[in-house]
């Protein structure tokens, strides 16, 4: 993609789901990851004779969508009719946001301190899925996804660079979640990306034919395209041997090659024109205010705290900053137990470990947070050794149990005790004389085996630190 | 008590067909009662019959529909002139968007009332043309009229579109013969503006709203088809009469790229100035024979046996009532035909005149 004679002009329309608890126009609930045509109703299966109801939640999540990347908030939003015939779209027509959108003439800030400036976002209604059988040459329809409210993010054409969209694309992602917009996830299909790309002779003022790319579905996919797409228009400037068209390609990011979608193009008037079922929602600046004070403290400002307040290192702020799930986490145990680097190690160290080896991703991590607070302070008490304490988090983590009751019922508590000690080095040493004998003749190296032979023979419960001092003792 | 409502087949009766007098929803079976059905129910009114609509309501859109009487479309249009009198419900609720069903009624010697828009759910009915689309009651007797009025009528958190305030109960003022006709200022006589107005409006919410019916999902679906665009267009070919695809036509052209702006939009602004320009200020109705002035606005009316048509402010019902009593006791002043002579006058409230 690199070529000094040219310049790639892109636009970005970001697709986000909202997190509401029920759809934009019926109560149904709009939760990921349900059977088939299991979240329906008759409205949002586009039967007749039920008005649409607003989802006022939806509604206000759009209006954080604007606040959190300075947009201007409209006074009065309207909802518009988007007509055309696909079988995922249960009433040939999508609910959306034409004439006035909730949101318009924001920016989002890259690092650079370049500005990238959102025309506007608007709320609309998600279709259905298709899903094609190849056994019974059917296809079949689910109607799961249809009316949940999806926001779209449509930004001007200011990016250059693939890095530029990469770096946008993960700033909106930590703002929407961090806010409690979306939850952003591109694999879930919850954040979707159509970019617009067109390219230029570097100094020109007129921007080039544009393609619009679709169905990308990851950062590293987006990449890619970017650079493959760019290069299909430099090539064909270049040879002038056809022309380039203005079209939607989908991308295939197993040959990565794009594709030409002209087909739905042809017939693509939507004949817009404003929904005279549903009434204008009037936004006054009350509203606005109400929902600016229910926002959380925004990933960047999260971060700042963490580092210049609370004096964490910037690796571990970044990371747990850059996820809103640890961020809770974080912030509900520092709320028990006020040892930031305590909870902020906990966290990177033994709760990301024990959720990896249970299959539990990040951002999926419940925890009862003044439990795990618990844990953390146990084994800063030194009631507990960290073996211990990671596994009493594991039984927290999973079975939401109580530490202290926990390891009192399992006696797992530590053993400082000399006596107990002695008696269970005694027997050690006399388990392994070999490695006694080694150790007498200089070797160092067992004596870390000796120690683990101690801490085994307490089934974990030892506190290490006793261990190693009456160990050397004893061998000494 | 005793009255006993027919409903036209728009409005859902669950577990019963709800067609819309369409081939497209034949089989189509209610999944809920629609907010009036339970509101009669809840009231104790019999629900004693359904009777086919014109097929969406569409049949009085393409006529004379500013001054004309109806004379031709299916069911309900023809509903009454066909029902002997003695057999007639008593009460008829329909989705007479169009004006087409009031001046059915008035020529079989029936009353009508058009609700404010917003005052009666429409949760439950088959929609047509959402911006006018609203529940109105054909009666053989005014008084049992707003008897079910005031049933079905009031705020439901199911319709987007109810207003909040909606009133429930009519109490009718004084009037009877302190009313005077006088020509009210209404520039001039909008009824031929009126006519294209409706057509362009109605066509293209009804071509909107009938998209839903593709042979996918319910409804109507046609026995052989190459590809999915044969199952759409024979589905919908072999299901829709010829009003409702003129409409669908209609309305998609005049939706269409820079159609949008010529019809659709032109539409709409005249709309608004029909509205702007109704200022009731000291008059309590408005007198013609045009129904779908009411439709347009969004207003209350009373048409009554001989054509005429009150229309009075929003949420005035209680004007109507009185309106409806002053004809019944023989106020000629209110139904003599000459004093109207086409036009659209007002009715002026000798008390608020003075
Ligand atoms: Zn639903």
């Amino acid at each position: 993609m690199s070529s000094d004679k040219y310049e790639v002009v892109m636009g970005l329309e970001i697709h986000v789901e909202l997190s509401t608890e029920s759809k934009l126009f019926c109560s149904c609930s709009a939760k990921f990851g349900a059977e088939p045509n299991e979240n329906v109703c008759p409205a949002c299966c586009g039967m007749p004779g039920f008005p649409a109801v607003v989802n006022k939640r939806a509604v206000e999540l759009g209006i954080a969508a604007g606040l959190v990347t300075n947009c201007e908030i409209a006074k009065v939003m309207t909802f518009d009719k988007k007509n055309y015939f696909y079988p995922d779209l249960p009433t040939g027509h999508q609910i959306t946001q034409f004439f006035a959108p909730v949101c318009t003439n924001g920016y989002v800030e890259l690092d650079s301190g370049k500005h990238i400036t959102i025309k506007q976002i608007h709320i609309e209604e998600d279709a259905g899925k298709l899903v094609h059988e190849p056994r019974t040459r059917k296809t079949l329809v689910d109607f799961n996804r249809a009316s949940v409210p999806l926001i779209e993010i449509v930004s001007n054409p200011d990016f250059r660079f693939a890095d530029e969209v990469n770096e946008y694309l993960e700033k909106l992602r930590l703002l929407l979640s961090f806010a409690g917009i979306s939850d952003c996830k591109m694999q879930e299909g919850s954040m979707r990306c159509d970019i617009n790309i067109s390219v230029r002779e570097v100094g020109a003022d007129k921007l080039g034919t544009r393609t619009e790319l679709k169905n990308i579905n990851s950062l590293k996919a987006i990449g890619r395209a970017i650079e493959y797409e760019a290069q299909r228009h430099i090539d064909t400037l270049e040879t002038g041997s056809e022309k380039l068209v203005q079209e939607t390609r989908g991308w295939d990011d197993d040959t990565g090659v794009s594709y030409s979608m002209r087909e739905k193009e042809e017939a693509a008037d939507y004949r817009y024109f404003p929904n005279p079922e549903i009434l204008p929602v009037y936004i006054d600046d009350a509203w606005i205010e109400a929902v600016r004070n229910s926002l959380p403290e925004p990933a960047h400002e999260k971060f700042e705290r963490m580092t210049a307040r609370l004096g964490l290192p910037e690796y571990d702020s970044k990371i747990i900053s850059g996820s809103q799930n640890l961020s809770r986490i974080f912030d509900g145990a520092l709320e028990c137990f006020d040892k930031a680097k305590d909870v902020s190690n906990w966290i990177l160290g033994e709760l990301l470990a024990v959720a990896k080896d249970s299959d539990i991703a990040d951002d999926d991590i419940s925890i009862d947070t003044a439990k795990f607070a618990a844990v953390i302070r146990l084994s800063h008490e030194g009631k507990i050794n960290r073996t211990v304490g990671k596994k009493v988090l594991a039984e927290v983590l999973i079975n939401d149990v109580d530490p202290e009751a926990y390891i009192e019922e399992n006696s797992l508590g530590m053993v400082s005790d000399t006596g107990l000690l002695e008696s269970a080095i005694r027997d050690v040493l006399s388990e392994n004389e070999k490695s006694v004998a080694e150790y007498k003749a200089g070797s160092q190296k067992v004596f870390s085996f000796l120690v683990g032979q101690v801490m085994k023979k307490t089934a974990g419960k030892a506190d290490p630190k006793s261990v190693n001092e009456l160990l050397r003792k004893m061998l000494d | 008590m005793g009255l006993s409502v027919v409903l036209e087949s728009s409005i859902m009766q669950k577990g019963l067909p709800a067609t819309a007098g369409s081939k497209m929803l034949e089989n189509f079976i209610a999944p809920v009662d629609a907010t009036v059905v339970t509101r009669l129910e809840a009231a104790g009114v019999k629900i004693s019959g359904r009777v086919d609509t014109s097929e969406f309501g569409a049949a009085g859109l393409f006529e004379d529909a500013a001054g004309g009487t109806a004379t031709q479309g299916d069911g309900s249009l023809v509903f009454f002139a066909k029902t002997a009198q003695e057999n007639r419900p008593l009460v008829l609720l329909c989705n007479d968007y169009t004006g087409g069903v009031s001046r059915a009624a008035v020529d079989a010697g029936l009353y009508y009332i058009q609700p404010s828009y917003g005052t009666v759910s429409r949760y439950g009915l088959i929609p047509s043309v959402g911006s006018m689309d609203q529940i109105g009651i054909v009666c053989e007797n005014p008084e049992d009229g707003f008897e079910i009025l005031e049933i079905i009528s009031g705020y439901d958190a199911k319709d987007g579109v109810m207003l909040p305030n909606s009133s429930k109960t009519y109490e009718p003022q004084e009037v009877s013969s302190s009313f005077e006709i006088d020509i009210a200022d209404m520039k001039s006589d909008y009824s031929g503006v009126y006519k294209q107005v409706m057509q362009i409006l109605c066509s293209a919410e009804l071509s909107n709203n009938i998209s839903r019916y593709d042979g996918i999902k319910f409804g109507y679906r046609a026995k052989e088809y190459k590809d999915l665009n044969e199952l759409y267009t024979k589905s919908r070919t072999e299901a829709f009469g010829e009003d409702v695809k003129l409409a669908a036509v209609t309305g998609a052209m005049v939706l269409y790229g820079d159609n949008y702006e010529r019809y659709y939009n032109k539409a709409m602004c005249i709309r608004r100035l029909i509205k702007e320009s109704l200022e009731f200020g000291e008059y309590d109705v408005i007198v013609s024979k045009c129904p779908i002035l009411s439709r347009l606005c969004g207003l209350p009316s009373l048409s009554v046996p001989g054509g005429r048509v009150y229309t009075a402010d929003a949420l005035r019902e209680d004007v109507l009532k009185a309106v409806s009593k002053s004809v019944i006791n023989g106020n000629t002043s209110l139904t003599d035909d000459k004093e109207l002579g086409g036009k659209i006058k007002a009715i002026r409230n000798q008390k608020s005149g003075e």
